[in-house]
């Protein structure tokens, strides 16, 4: 189970440095706004917190592990009873 | 991203998805209460929108995105169930990591939440109805399902921004951007999600049976195939 979640949480962590330099489709929507109304747009709120990109990817990975870790569970639990059984 | 929608759209999608959301725990509240073995897989279902929304991946068009994760909640359990499986992700991105935002959870709730799954719950039942293949079903309801999302977001950043020309000038704008960054991802997203059912159904079955996701006459089918 432990396994899973710290193998989902690397994978997301690695696959993010991959696309670091690549815009994001939503920032791109963004730009697409500012280009229809002919001037640059911004949102009437902004986020209480941003984090940087660091702490994006790790959090991000933490949200991989989080899910990671219950389908661990799940897999870990149906092979415990498939041992069990035989 | 937060503020992103303007006023009236932002209050619009909250009202459009409230209901379905609330509909959505009202089901899954008499379904695990009927049916506790169904736990398990409601975790894996959640579980796994936790996953594939949290990966960030490159696509042909030198820009990156997410895929939903949501296809298999609604092929097993259908769009009100996944729409609150959503949110919960939703909720998590918009204060942990700004992306999205609280403003915006009605419209990222209804197109990624309900819409989306919609088009997958009924993708895989029409697929299935249809007899064709299985696992293709559910490649396709989960491919369809990350489509449908980001087909119905370019239609709300189009009705919200709409170009001097219309909205359907604005709506080809969006569609440009988010339709071959999502193309690749979409596949990708079907092919793990017709993976994960296989083990879901090569180890639960019987839950499946009982959700009406496969009928017994096709667990016993792909039984004989397998041995």
């Amino acid at each position: 189970m432990l396994i899973f979640g710290l193998l989902f949480g690397a994978t997301a962590f690695v696959a993010s440095a991959g696309v670091q330099g690549l815009t994001g489709s939503d920032d791109k929507a963004a730009g697409v706004v500012s280009s229809l109304s002919g001037e640059s747009y911004h949102p009437w709120l902004d986020s209480l917190w941003h984090p940087n990109s660091e702490e994006e990817r790790l959090l991000f990975s933490l949200q991989a592990g989080i899910g990671g870790l219950l389908l661990g569970y799940f897999f870990d639990s149906r092979n415990g009873k498939k041992t069990t059984r035989e | 991203m937060e503020g992103f929608l303007p006023h009236p759209w932002w209050e619009i999608w909250f009202a459009l998805s409230l209901p379905v959301v609330a509909y959505g725990v009202h089901v899954m509240g008499k379904l695990v209460k009927a049916r506790r073995e169904t736990l398990p897989l409601l975790a894996v279902s959640g579980a796994f929108v936790f996953v594939l929304s949290s990966l960030k991946l490159p696509s042909v068009s030198g820009s990156c995105s997410h895929p939903t994760g949501t296809g298999l909640g609604s092929i097993l359990f259908g769009p009100g169930i996944t729409s609150v499986l959503t949110i919960i992700v939703l909720v998590y991105q918009a204060l942990f990591l700004a992306h999205g935002g609280l403003t915006t959870l009605g419209a990222n709730v209804f197109s990624m939440g309900i819409a989306g799954p919609l088009v997958g719950y009924v993708a895989y039942k029409g697929a299935t109805k249809a007899g064709l293949n299985l696992y293709f079903a559910v490649f396709m309801a989960a491919a369809l399902a990350d489509l449908a999302t980001y087909v119905v977001t370019a239609l709300q950043l189009a009705l919200a921004f709409p170009a001097a020309t219309g909205v359907l000038t604005s709506f080809k704008a969006f569609m440009a951007i988010f339709a071959v960054t999502q193309i690749p991802l979409a596949i990708v997203e079907g092919a793990v999600t017709s993976l994960m059912f296989k083990y879901i159904l090569h180890s639960r079955s019987d839950v499946l049976v009982k959700l009406n996701v496969v009928s017994l006459k096709a667990v016993q089918k792909l039984r004989e195939v397998s041995v």
